[in-house]
Order: structure tokens, then sequence, then C-alpha cells
């Protein structure tokens, strides 16, 4: 079921209803019912999944609480192994379901270089909807109760935390212990749920039906046939796919967070105007915020963080973030757009050394204005450095994204001698998306520093009462016109 | 602590779209030409021809891509030119061989479409119908496929039925038209709420703005805006099918070329017949019946016509299930009281091999035979027979009055089918309505197909 079809929309509506018309201690109960109804209306099948994950988890996780508690320090390996147990079996099942094709093609590929011609077995394996995400929950739970959080007492509670059907198929993933807790409170219905639950939906669809999936074509066609475009074409795709993702994903979290918004529920933001940020670092601060706090505390702190000598430290970042890549599909691209986040992540971390050595940082810092160009000029490279790694991410395969970012480097080169006729987006009318590129890109660039003053002045936590129901009227109406027939998946259901 | 609010800024917000969807309902401030579509697909260039040409049609023919290949075979090379898909919409030799048979005049219009299923072709009729042509006859070529196509899921689904429910109602057959209440819901919304009812005018408007507002900011270099060539070769994903003048021509064959042009289709009808649907099959059938009561309606005599195929895509389909289906369209036909020709009749017909383009659709020499045989069956049957020499001779008397006593200018004409379609009416400049209420009243009473 997607949030942006008909089915969510009579779905939504009626679990809203008999929520609220229940009472409290059937409230969960039917959440739950909702979330694996939700999840069924795919693949009947994989609920089982779920189910026996969630079950396996909960049976197994007190076992290291059990044995913290009694051992005191003494025999902690025994907790740690318990705890091996549990994130193996997630692991391994997120590998099975994930990576089989992709560790068979890497045999393959290998045994070919030595010469050996194998054929890989065909495993007739789908992706289970979600899977990465309620995987990377329950190893987060797991992990927690080893680090001395309590353990889930309630099956139920358990179940709900990982199935909740706004956050299932692709976050933000969310904490335990945020989430669980809210389960026992005992929610009044407040109109306040309706109106900034329903606010954040219709600002999620909006970004996702308005903007992502126009965009979707220009990005489309730009990495199918890269030869069609020139260099600055190119260019302008690479940008249209930056806020294609960004208002793809940005708009998911908006639906799911209003979603939940509606049963009183909060789960954690996951964006905060990443195009802003002012170093790669910041960026990762800003983007999918759920995931990449998810990986600095499970994988890149155990690995021993940034308290480590330099190099340790740089190691530690480069594996958490070739991970992070892996993570978002098993396809070689993902793993070389999270090895180059990798790389510029240490590269920042070697520039601000420089920096700091030669003294320049000082120098910016003591004058305000040239920290202020300092600022914008940082903005405007990182955001180019993003893009860049957009490719790898976008990309078909590494043929595809090699020929993009060939395109790419050639940019200055065609600018020296730059002419409109050129520009192939400027030729084509249908879709007229290409080139409305030429003004959409630069406002959605506006948009960001609008938002972000905006933000400061705490606009959003109470907009007028006119402007408030101007904007949902206004959203409505070109929902309703602008809902194409057949709207695409979100791009992160895929992983 | 603040005080808990009474009043939803969402259900207000809710309140004033449901207003605004009753005003602009009741009001109507935006005129739409109904006509203009997006994708320009086989129905709107069919379409787009019919409305451009009021002559009168006194036959139609139906079908899918079967009875648009023999058709435009047997044309190309009846008239030994090549024939453009988007404007080519008659049937020469077909109107050639009933002249010879039945006398008088005849004028063929082809509505038939690849893909085209029972409700597409109901509704086709509908649209035509509305465009103020009436057809004394209407050969509806049918042929398995057109009831089980696998790799349709609802009628809904296809180009020709989405451009044709902006032209005309569906409301009386939406009982047929969805499978699940979702898509009944679906439609519901679509036909009662102003915007999502024009939401594809309302787009084709904005995107109108939108290309005024690019032209002045963002003009395309030299003045050169990409064709649908250009276009198709940057971008070949978007919009795909869609066709445009002289992207798709039927050239003449010659004898030689019958088997080099051969083609084993018969892996795509694999697909095609993998999983046929019950619901689907009655679904189709609900339709033809539709068909049926809208031709007697309209008296329009509909003949139904088993298409021929060969026995290599029956084996596909199963021999079983192939005389299955001619049982029931017999039954159907007997039922229904409408005339049925099995055109595929083994014992009867022979096609050989090489008078197909591959092993369904038959080439310009299958097309001749095929257009022969046609026209004797219709002379073998006394009813159809007289049917056709009266509507032959009055087509060619109605010509006779036409060219000498009404003065209509060709583009006075094409002004009328051109914009004033509003809510589902034509509206006529008064000298033309004058003048088409003349020849209306002839047939079949004031106005009555104008309407829809």
């Amino acid at each position: 079921m997607l949030f942006n079809s008909l089915q969510y929309l009579v779905f939504l509506p009626t679990v809203f209803l008999l929520y609220w018309l229940l009472p409290q201690k059937a409230r969960v109960p039917l959440l739950l019912v909702a979330s694996y109804v939700f999840y069924c209306s795919w693949r009947p099948i994989y609920g089982l999944l779920i189910f026996g994950l969630t079950l396996g988890t909960f049976l197994l996780v007190p076992f290291i609480e059990k044995a913290r508690l009694s051992e005191t320090g003494k025999h902690i390996f025994s907790a740690k192994a318990w705890l091996t147990i549990i994130v193996s079996i997630n692991l391994l099942l997120l590998g099975i379901f994930k990576y089989a094709y992709f560790t068979l093609d890497m045999v393959k590929g290998g045994l070919s270089l030595a010469g050996i011609d194998w054929k890989e077995p065909h495993l007739h394996i789908i992706l289970p909807l979600g899977i990465s995400f309620f995987v990377f929950e329950f190893i987060h739970y797991a992990v927690e109760v080893y680090r001395g959080k309590p353990v889930v007492k309630s099956f139920m509670a358990l179940a709900l935390f990982a199935g909740f059907f706004p956050t299932q198929i692709a976050g933000p993933i969310k904490r335990y212990q945020d989430f669980v807790p809210q389960l026992t409170e005992k929610f009044k219905f407040k109109w306040e749920y309706v109106d900034e639950g329903m606010q954040l939906i219709l600002m999620g669809l909006a970004k996702k039906v308005l903007l992502a999936d126009n965009l979707a074509l220009v990005a489309q066609a730009g990495f199918a046939h890269p030869e069609n475009f020139s260099s600055v074409d190119t260019l302008f795709i690479t940008y249209a796919f930056a806020f294609q993702i960004f208002f793809d994903f940005a708009g998911y979290t908006d639906v799911a967070r209003g979603s939940a918004l509606l049963f009183g529920y909060k789960v954690p933001i996951n964006f905060n105007l990443p195009y802003l940020a002012h170093n790669v670092s910041d960026f990762w601060n800003r983007w999918h915020i759920s995931l990449s706090t998810w990986l600095r505390d499970y994988l890149f702190i155990p690995l021993g963080g940034s308290r480590c000598s330099l190099w340790l430290n740089y190691r530690n970042l480069f594996i958490t973030m070739a991970l992070g890549g892996l993570w978002h599909g098993a396809a070689p691209h993902f793993l070389a757009w999270g090895v180059y986040q990798g790389l510029v992540l240490i590269l920042h971390k070697e520039y601000l050394r420089l920096l700091e050595f030669t003294g320049i940082a000082k120098a910016i810092q003591n004058n305000p204005t040239l920290a202020k160009v300092y600022h914008v000029f940082s903005v405007i490279c990182t955001f180019h450095i993003v893009c860049i790694g957009w490719v790898f991410f976008r990309a078909e395969n590494m043929k595809n994204a090699w020929d993009v970012i060939g395109k790419l480097m050639t940019v200055p080169a065609e600018l020296m001698h730059f002419s409109l006729n050129q520009l192939t987006i400027l030729q084509l009318r249908d879709p007229i998306i290409f080139p409305a590129l030429i003004i959409l890109i630069p406002g959605l660039m506006i948009s960001h520093v609008v938002v972000n003053w905006l933000n400061d002045k705490s606009f959003y936590k109470n907009p007028p009462w006119a402007v408030q129901v101007g904007v949902m009227v206004a959203l409505m109406c070109l929902l309703t016109i602008f809902s194409p027939d057949s709207s695409p998946r979100f791009i992160y259901f895929q992983f | 602590m603040s005080k808990p609010r009474r009043r939803s800024n969402f259900v207000t917000a809710v309140g004033l779209f449901m207003a605004a969807n009753i005003l602009l309902s009741i009001f109507t401030p935006i005129n739409f030409n109904l006509y203009r579509f997006p994708y320009k697909g086989w129905a709107w260039w069919t379409f787009n021809d019919l409305r451009h040409h009021p002559e009168t049609h006194n036959v139609a023919l139906l079908g899918s891509s079967l009875m648009v290949s023999a058709v435009a075979g047997a044309d190309a090379n009846y008239l030994n030119r090549p024939l453009d898909s988007t404007t080519h919409h008659n049937a020469e030799y077909f109107d050639h061989k009933l002249k010879q048979k039945f006398g008088g005049e005849f004028h063929t219009f082809n509505l038939s479409a690849p893909g085209q299923m029972p409700s597409d072709a109901y509704l086709t009729l509908k649209a035509m119908l509305a465009t103020a042509h009436r057809p004394d006859t209407v050969i509806y070529g049918v042929a398995p496929r057109d009831f089980i196509d696998s790799s349709m899921t609802n009628p809904t689904d296809t180009e020709p039925f989405r451009f044709l429910t902006r032209l005309v109602s569906t409301d009386e057959c939406a009982s047929g038209l969805f499978r699940d209440p979702l898509g009944r819901l679906e439609w519901f919304i679509n036909r009662n709420l102003y915007l999502a009812h024009h939401g594809l005018d309302i787009q084709m408007k904005v995107g109108d703005y939108q290309k005024l507002l690019l032209d002045k900011i963002a003009y395309p270099p030299n003045g050169q805006v990409y064709d649908f060539w250009k276009r198709n070769a940057i971008i070949p994903s978007y919009k795909a099918g869609e066709f445009h003048p002289r992207s798709l021509m039927v050239l003449p064959m010659t004898a030689a070329q019958k088997s080099e042009q051969f083609r084993d289709n018969n892996a795509e009808y694999m697909e095609r017949y993998s999983r046929p649907d019950r619901h689907t099959y009655s679904t189709q059938f609900y339709f033809l019946r539709k068909l049926v009561n809208l031709c007697r309606k309209e008296r329009i005599e509909l003949v139904l016509v088993n298409m021929p195929i060969t026995k290599q895509n029956i084996m596909v389909l199963k021999p079983q299930l192939y005389i299955k289906f001619i049982g029931q369209l017999k039954q159907f036909a007997f039922d229904s009281q409408v005339s049925a020709f099995d055109l595929n009749d083994f014992c009867q017909y022979n096609y050989e091999l090489t008078d197909y383009h591959d092993y369904v659709h038959l080439n310009a020499f299958g097309g001749f035979k095929f257009f022969d045989n046609l026209t004797e069956a219709l002379a073998g049957n006394n009813r159809l027979a007289s049917t056709m020499e009266i509507s032959g001779q009055k087509l060619s008397r109605d010509r006779v009055l036409v060219e000498n006593r009404i003065d209509i200018r060709p583009d006075e004409i094409n002004n009328v089918f051109g914009q004033e379609i509003r809510d589902g009416r034509i509206k006529l400049k008064p000298n033309i309505e004058k003048a088409l209420d003349y020849e209306n009243s002839k047939r079949i009473g004031p106005k009555q197909q104008l309407s829809m």
C-alpha cells in the first residue's frame, strides 16, 4: 500500500476513526492489526517474516538482560554472545533477502577473473518491503538492552514498534526508548493532532506528487541517455535529481510523521534543510538523520568512533559510510556512493586541519563579513560535492555513473564557450519540466533559504489561522488536479 | 496551560475545498476543449479526424489491430500509395466492394484501433454518435484476445478508454468497469469532484501558461522547439506509443514481400493468452451487450464478425477454448438478435499463411480476401442486404442534397466541431444548426445524436 494511493486514502481515515472511537486499551491492538494489514496488502507471506523476526527478538533479547544482571559484569561475554546471536540472525536475514544476488554476482565475477565459468543459481528472492528499516530497529533494541536499557515486556509493544505502519516501509528509524513509552500514554483526542498531522501529510504528498514525480522525468531521461544532453544540461539534470530524491524522501517522511501524529504518536524528523549544509559532515547531520544517527551509534562508535588515532578515525568513517552506501542497495554504484561519502568526509577533516594549521580558520572567524562570504561559499561547494555523490546513487550502474561524471567534469570547459544553443532542456517543450528547470532549480534553492528564515522566526510553531487553512485548501486543490493516474513508488521503498 | 481547541483548521479547509468544488461545478467558469488530450494515441487521432470531417459515414468499422491491419493493408494496395495512420480512417476498398455489390454510395469510417476491446468499442461508437455521426451499419470484428487479454486489468486501463471518457459519460456502465470498490470510488471522485473531473484540463491550461512564461524568459535558442521526432530521440520512454503524422505509415506491398514481412508473434500471444480471466471475459461480454443495446436504441444495424486468425494462433490459445468462444459468441448473437459471421470458418474460407503479417494480422492480400468475404456474407443475408442497399441509396441522395441545397463552407463546419463542446453538449452556430437539423431530422429525429 503506497502513501500516495487511493487505498491509503481509505485505509488511514478508517484506522483513524476506529482508533479514536475505541476505548484506550483496544487502541494498540488496533494499530498492530492495521499495521499487519498494511504490510500484508503487498505480499501476505512476508507478514510472517516480520512477525517471526519480532517474535525471535522478543524472546531472545531478555536473555541479554538476564546475563547482564545476574553476572554483574563478570561474565559479560555471555550477554555479548546473546547480542551477537540476535544481531547475526537479523543481519543474516537481511543478507539473504537483500544481498544474495549481489554476493552471487560478486562470486561469479571473481571466478570469471580466475577463468572459471560458473553459472549462478536463480534464487527467486523478492526483497521484502522495509526489511532494512525494521532490521535496524531490532538491532538498535538489542544493543540498547545490552548497554543497560530495559527490555520491552509486552510483545504487542515490540511488534508495534517495528511494525507501526506509518514508519514500517521507509522509516524514520525509531528509537524504542522514545516510541514504546508513547504506547502506554493515554491520549485524548485533540484537534491539534488532526490539524498538524493532515498538514504534514498534505505537505508530504505535495513534495512527492508536485515536485519529486516531475523532477523524476528529467532524471530518468538524463541518466538513461546522457549522450543526448550537453554538459550544462547534465549539471541541471544532476541538480534535478538532488531535489527529486530530497522531495521524494522528505515527502514520504512528512506523510509518515503526519500519519503517526493523527494517532497522537511522535516519530523523529529525518531532514533539516540538508542543502543548506556548510560542509559534508553538517550534511549528514541534516540528511536522513535517523539513519545517520543509527550508523553513528551502532557502527561508527562500536568500531572505535573518533576517540582514537586519526587514521583509525578515518578508517571508521570510511567503513561506516561504505556500509551505509551498501545498505541503500546491493549494487556496486551504491557502494561507490558510500565510499565517496566516506572519502569526502575524510578529506573534509583534512581540509579543516589545513585551515587550522595555516591560520586561515582564525582569520575567517575574526572577520564577520569574510565569515559570511565563506559560509555561502561553503554551502554552494557542499551542495555540489553532494550532487556528485548523487550521480553514483542514481546511476543504473557504474558505467552509467562514470559517463555522467565524465560529462560533469567538462562543465567548466563548456562554460568557457557557452551558448544557449547547446542547452537541450530549453528546446524541449513537452514535458514542460525540462525548460522549467531554469526557474525551478534556483526557486528550490531559494526556498531552502526562505524556509530556514521562517524556521528562525518560529513561523511554523504557530502560523496564523488563515494562512494554515489557506495553505491546506491550496494543497488539496493542487493535489486533486495534479495527482497523476499512477504516481511512481517512493525511492526509499526499494531499500 | 492553553485551552484545547474546539475548531479544526483541517475541517475548515475541507469545507472550503468542497465549497470551491461545488461553486465551480455550478458556475463552470472555464471552458475546456474536451478533444484536447496530452497523449496522442490511436483514439485521439481517430476522433481528431472524425470531428474535422463532418460528411456522413453510413458504415463504421470497429475492432482491434486485426481490423486495423486488414483495412490499412488492403487500402494501401488498392490506392497504391502509402497511407498515414493519423489521417487515413476510411476503408476505400471496402467502400468500393459495397458499392459494387449494393449500389449507391458508401463511406466507411474506420473506428478500429489496436488493442480495442468491447469496452473500448462501446465508448468509441458512443463518442462517434456524440460527434454528430450516425452510421447506418456498424461492423465489429472480434477475436478471442479482445475478451481475455492478460495484459489488460480493468477496462479503464486502455488509452482509448481514458480519452473517450472525456467525450462521453460512463455513468450507465459504471457497474461493469471495476472489479474492486476502490476503482469505483476513484471513478465516483473523478465523476463528482470538479477539480478531479477537470484535473487534466486544468493541467493542460496551466501547461499553456507555463509555456507562455517560459517562451518569455527561456525562449528556445534560435526559436527551435524540438518536435515529436527529436523529443522521441532524446527521451524515448516519454509518452511511449504516441504517434504523429508520418510516424506510422502503411506502405503498399507486393506479392513477393508476403513471406519476407512475415513475423512470428506467438511469444507475444502466449503472454496475452496466459491468464484467461473469467471476470475480464464476462466484463467484455457485458460491454458487447451494451454495444448491442446502443445500436438498437440508435437504430444502427450491428454486424459481429469473427476475424480470421491462423490455426497456429488458435493452438496457442488452445482449440477447445477457441471453440467455446465461437459457441458463446454465436449464442450471444442469437440471444441479442444480432447478425454474426464467422469469417474464420476453416471449412468455408481459405486464408493462407501468406495472407498474414504474422499469426493474427492480415496483410494487404488477406485484407482483400477478408473484405470480399465480408461483402459476400452481407449480401447473403436478406435483411442486411436490403439495409445496405437502402443505406447506399440514402447516402447517394443525401450527398446530392447537401451539394445542391445546403451551402455550408467546410471551414464553418470545422469551426463548429473545433471548439464549442461544453458540458457534453455541442453548441452550434444558428445557420449551421439549421442545416444539420435538416439532415438529422431525416435520419434519427431532431438533434438526437448531438447530445451526449
